[in-house]
């Protein structure tokens, strides 16, 4: 490798690079005194950066960070919300309360309409008959088969 | 929103209401007029052998068929079928619905009047005349043809 192959490898942070191109810069910066002086000016470089951040950090306040970010989001976005999917849908519902409702009477209004249907169209029971016979002066009879009913008058219902 | 509403209204209205459309639709019904004999050879005619479970359960023990009427019958209008001898006897369906038809047979000769409901494919068998020389008439009804 030569020098100019070299120079973009330099002051690459630890675990940067693959464990070729490692093994090839370290044999360059072995034989190059010039690019071993210049990883040392950029590793020095980058520590002072490093230094330097964190002494202008620990000069700023940020202790009321955290308070003036919640104070600048609404409070109804977050006040007693759950998080996730079903804390969408609650809102979602908030804000529709008359889609909510709809949405809740409309199960309730098929099932009535069902149970009308079903009352108006029900068979004559389990049998399947139903049957009522009136007769003057005969006494009547009604025989159920499984083919439908027989009804037969016979002697006189005087005095029966 | 409205949408909704206005689908689950028609949803409820339809539903109440086709019960009462079916109602009022016509049936056909298979009127059939029969002489039951007390005494006899014991035995059906082939045209009757859908009736042979009805039939032999009364004490009737030969059967002739002497008219057929074939009507397309409305709720509430009554259908004369006349018997042998000048007799007749008067059919109304009474109302009709997915699974059931109410029929009102009327038999002056008998002074019997009865309302039958019956599923689709039972049969109606009602003696209409009382029994004179060992013999009486009989009428079934089918509805559905």
């Amino acid at each position: 490798m030569r020098c100019a192959g070299a120079a973009p490898l330099l002051g690459s942070l630890p675990g940067e690079l693959d464990p070729t191109e490692e093994a090839l810069l370290r044999a360059h910066l072995s034989t190059c005194p010039s690019c071993q002086a210049r990883q040392a000016d950029l590793q020095a470089l980058s520590g002072l950066l490093q230094e330097g951040l964190l002494v202008e950090a620990a000069r700023r306040d940020l202790s009321g960070l955290a308070d003036g970010v919640m104070a600048r989001i609404p409070a109804s976005a977050w006040r007693g919300a759950p998080a996730g999917p079903l804390g969408r849908l609650l809102s979602f519902l908030r804000r529709h309360r008359i889609l909510a409702a709809a949405s809740a009477l409309a199960p309730a209004l098929a099932a009535l309409a069902l149970y009308l249907y079903i009352g108006r169209t029900a068979g004559p029971g389990p049998a399947g008959l139903a049957v009522e016979v009136t007769s003057e002066d005969l006494a009547a009879i009604v025989l159920e088969t499984s083919d439908g009913p027989v009804i037969l008058v016979g002697e006189s219902s005087e005095g029966t | 929103m409205r949408s909704i509403w206005t689908a689950a209204w028609v949803a409820v209205v339809v539903l109440a209401c086709s019960p009462a459309r079916a109602a009022d639709a016509p049936v056909q019904a298979r009127i059939r007029v029969l002489q039951g004999f007390r005494q006899g050879t014991p035995g059906l005619p082939p045209g009757l052998d859908d009736l042979r479970a009805q039939l032999s359960s009364t004490a009737y023990v030969r059967w002739e068929q002497a008219g057929e009427v074939q009507s397309a019958m409305q709720p509430k209008k009554p259908v004369s079928v006349p018997l042998p001898g000048g007799e007749s006897v008067t059919v109304t369906l009474v109302e009709s619905r997915p699974g059931a038809a109410t029929f009102e047979v009327s038999a002056p000769a008998s002074r019997t009047q009865s309302r039958v409901t019956v599923a689709p494919g039972k049969r109606i068998v009602q003696q209409v005349t009382p029994e004179r020389g060992g013999s009486a008439w009989f009428v079934t009804i089918k509805a559905g043809g």
